[in-house]
């Protein structure tokens, strides 16, 4: 097992390299370029804009600035902010904390209502509620997320007021309460679509379970109901599962920045965004190559719990 | 759908009818699945609506300022109007037919590229597998809402071809990106159909008789994986636009005046307050056409795959 994963870190390892290539060539391509803040600028005289593209390396070939990125990378300086100046480090681990709250909160939301709902509409299938969380399911699957989460935000924050509009805390204040109204909205439009995928792959994973006989061992034995679904067959449903709940951590990553653009949350999602409008390269590249990154590691986790939860499964 | 399964049969050398025409199986089999039926009568509603509709309503009129306060809905303006005095209804259905647009053209252009590389590295294997399926993995690894956030920021609102209208312009250029960003699935796809398919005796016999790469990829294996890529075609078109919606209303879409259900919602929002019934429209627009687009898909799915016989 140790050595699988170890192998799997390696292999790894060129991937998230050419990825980095590839988002470097990307945003090199562009049109406007890491200048663009200061060819708009009509106090910046053209001698001045070659002085900057010397001191930024931009006058060298590209796979020079390329490998200049990448030993800086390696060092752990993502370079500074071409908007605030401040190292893009730093700034990530400012932003990088509410996400995580969020990111984090809304996951365990989605696991634990995706889960219940999956199991419990497999154990009753083809009942009133297994068909309302089937009809859920297909409508959170064509659900536009970010007009649910207006649609959330015109109800619960503009028009009935129960909730705040956005923000992480009300001024002056940091309880803990006070930050738990603020996740309410931004946490279920995050995880509606978690919820809605989750619960049908939960459902169908259950429902091949339930038929394999070591069930039906465990009903002839005689235990009760609830030990045979919760403890033989629930633990054996949830091995798949688990495999596509890892690999949607990035999409809840990605999913950050609607909801964040939306519910005001100064998180990465949000500093990504505005970055974009600021033509801020430096930071953009480092949130994508994390954003790649946690793509890799997320892959590999949900291989590994794989293997992990199922003995049947070996890697050698 | 029709058309597909007709220009199937209409290709010269096609090997004799069967007693049930391909084309007729299917359309009996996805006739059974009624979410589907129900969910196309609803989309070619909305695609007529979307075409046609704008001519029968009234026409934005830049001059008459009569309307701007008028906001509510009335008899004339059945979903009232937005804060320029536009009416809402023409605007929704305009802007249908932009996402459409968007949503089909970035569908078809996603499917292609993914159709070709999967095919390339599903018949050549060796190098040229490894080689397009790291390609693959590598934009599997950029998560999508950034990266169509990168291109599309860094296209916006750039002249990129001369002689034709930039609001044209815009709408290729977001169909462009979307298809470009879109196309790892279907390649995915393509490659495993193409992997089991070359093995089979057909493609021997092929080989054989002296057919080349590129006869066996267009006349034997892509038509065998058609069904399939099809599916995916379909569920692609929902997805685009979805896709070009949430750009649109980032504000990193389509750009106002012409309208886009995601950059009329993003409008409605600083409304929220006064008319909180505009932000409402257009999420119900897109959500009824994604979800109509889906159900076919599933139909389609159902009608087209061989193994379910009935």
């Amino acid at each position: 097992m140790g050595a699988y994963i170890l192998r799997r870190l390696l292999t790894s390892l060129p991937l998230l390299l050419g990825v980095t290539l590839l988002l470097f060539c990307i945003m090199h391509l562009m049109p406007g370029g890491p200048l663009a803040a200061y060819t708009q600028n009509p106090r910046v005289r053209p001698e001045d804009l070659e002085k900057i593209k010397h001191i930024m390396g931009l006058d060298q070939p590209l796979y020079m600035q390329y490998l200049y990125w990448l030993r800086s990378l390696l060092t752990g300086n993502l370079g500074n902010s071409l908007f605030t100046g401040q190292a893009v480090t730093e700034m990530i681990a400012s932003f990088l904390p509410n996400t995580l709250v969020l990111m984090g909160t809304s996951f365990i939301v989605s696991l634990a209502i995706g889960v219940f709902l999956g199991v419990m509409s497999a154990v009753k299938q083809y009942t009133a509620f297994d068909f309302g969380v089937t009809t859920f399911a297909f409508i959170g699957y064509s659900l536009p997320v970010f007009w649910f989460g207006v649609m959330l935000l015109l109800l619960f924050a503009a028009q009935l007021k129960w909730l705040p509009s956005g923000g992480v805390h009300d001024l002056g204040e940091t309880g803990l309460l006070d930050l738990i109204e603020h996740l309410v909205l931004p946490v279920t439009m995050l995880s509606i679509v978690s919820v809605a995928s989750w619960s049908r792959y939960m459902r169908s994973s259950m429902l091949e379970v339930i038929r394999q006989e070591y069930v039906r061992t465990a009903r002839a034995k005689g235990l009760d109901e609830f030990r045979v679904i919760g403890r033989h067959a629930f633990r054996n449903a949830l091995v798949p599962v688990v495999t596509i709940i890892a690999l949607a951590l990035p999409g809840i990553f990605g999913g950050a920045i609607m909801t964040e653009t939306i519910f005001a949350w100064p998180g990465i999602g949000r500093l990504f965004f505005d970055s974009l409008g600021r033509s801020d390269y430096p930071v953009i590249m480092a949130i994508l190559t994390i954003s790649a990154a946690l793509v890799v590691v997320s892959n590999i986790l949900a291989d590994i719990a794989y293997a992990a939860l199922d003995p049947r499964i070996r890697y050698d | 759908m029709a058309t597909a399964t007709a220009s199937r049969d209409a290709r010269p050398g096609a090997t004799l009818p069967p007693p049930e025409s391909f084309g007729a199986m299917v359309l009996r089999r996805f006739l059974k699945h009624r979410l589907a039926v129900a969910s196309t009568v609803m989309l070619v509603v909305l695609v007529l609506g979307s075409v046609i509709g704008p001519w029968f309503l009234p026409a934005y009129d830049a001059q008459d300022l009569s309307n701007t306060n008028q906001l509510v809905p009335t008899l004339a303006h059945p979903l009232g109007t937005d804060e320029l005095g536009q009416d809402v209804l023409a605007r929704l259905l305009y802007a249908g037919r932009i996402s459409l647009f968007v949503g089909l053209s970035a569908a078809v252009l996603g499917v292609l590229i993914g159709t070709l590389i999967g095919a390339i590295t599903g018949y050549f294997g060796k190098w040229i597998d490894t080689l397009g399926m790291r390609m693959t993995d590598m934009f599997l690894c950029i998560p999508l809402l950034m990266l169509l956030l990168v291109l599309s920021n860094f296209t916006r609102g750039k002249t990129l071809v001369p002689f034709i209208a930039p609001e044209l312009q815009q709408l290729a250029l977001i169909a462009v990106i979307i298809g470009a960003s879109s196309w790892m699935g279907v390649a995915r796809l393509v490659r495993g159909e193409f992997l089991s398919l070359r093995e089979q005796e057909f493609i021997e016999a092929s080989l054989s008789v002296g057919g080349k790469s590129a006869w066996i990829i267009t006349r034997h294996l892509i038509p065998n994986a058609m069904a399939p890529i099809f599916v995916a075609a379909t569920l692609q078109v929902g997805e685009a636009i979805i896709l070009e919606s949430g750009l649109s209303f980032l504000g990193m879409g389509i750009q106002p005046p012409v309208p886009s259900w995601g950059n009329m919602l993003s409008n409605a929002q600083q409304y929220m307050i006064a008319t909180p019934w505009l932000a409402v429209y257009p999420g119900i627009m897109i959500f009824l056409t994604v979800v109509s687009i889906n159900f076919i898909g599933d139909g389609l799915r159902d009608a087209l795959d061989p193994k379910l016989k009935s």
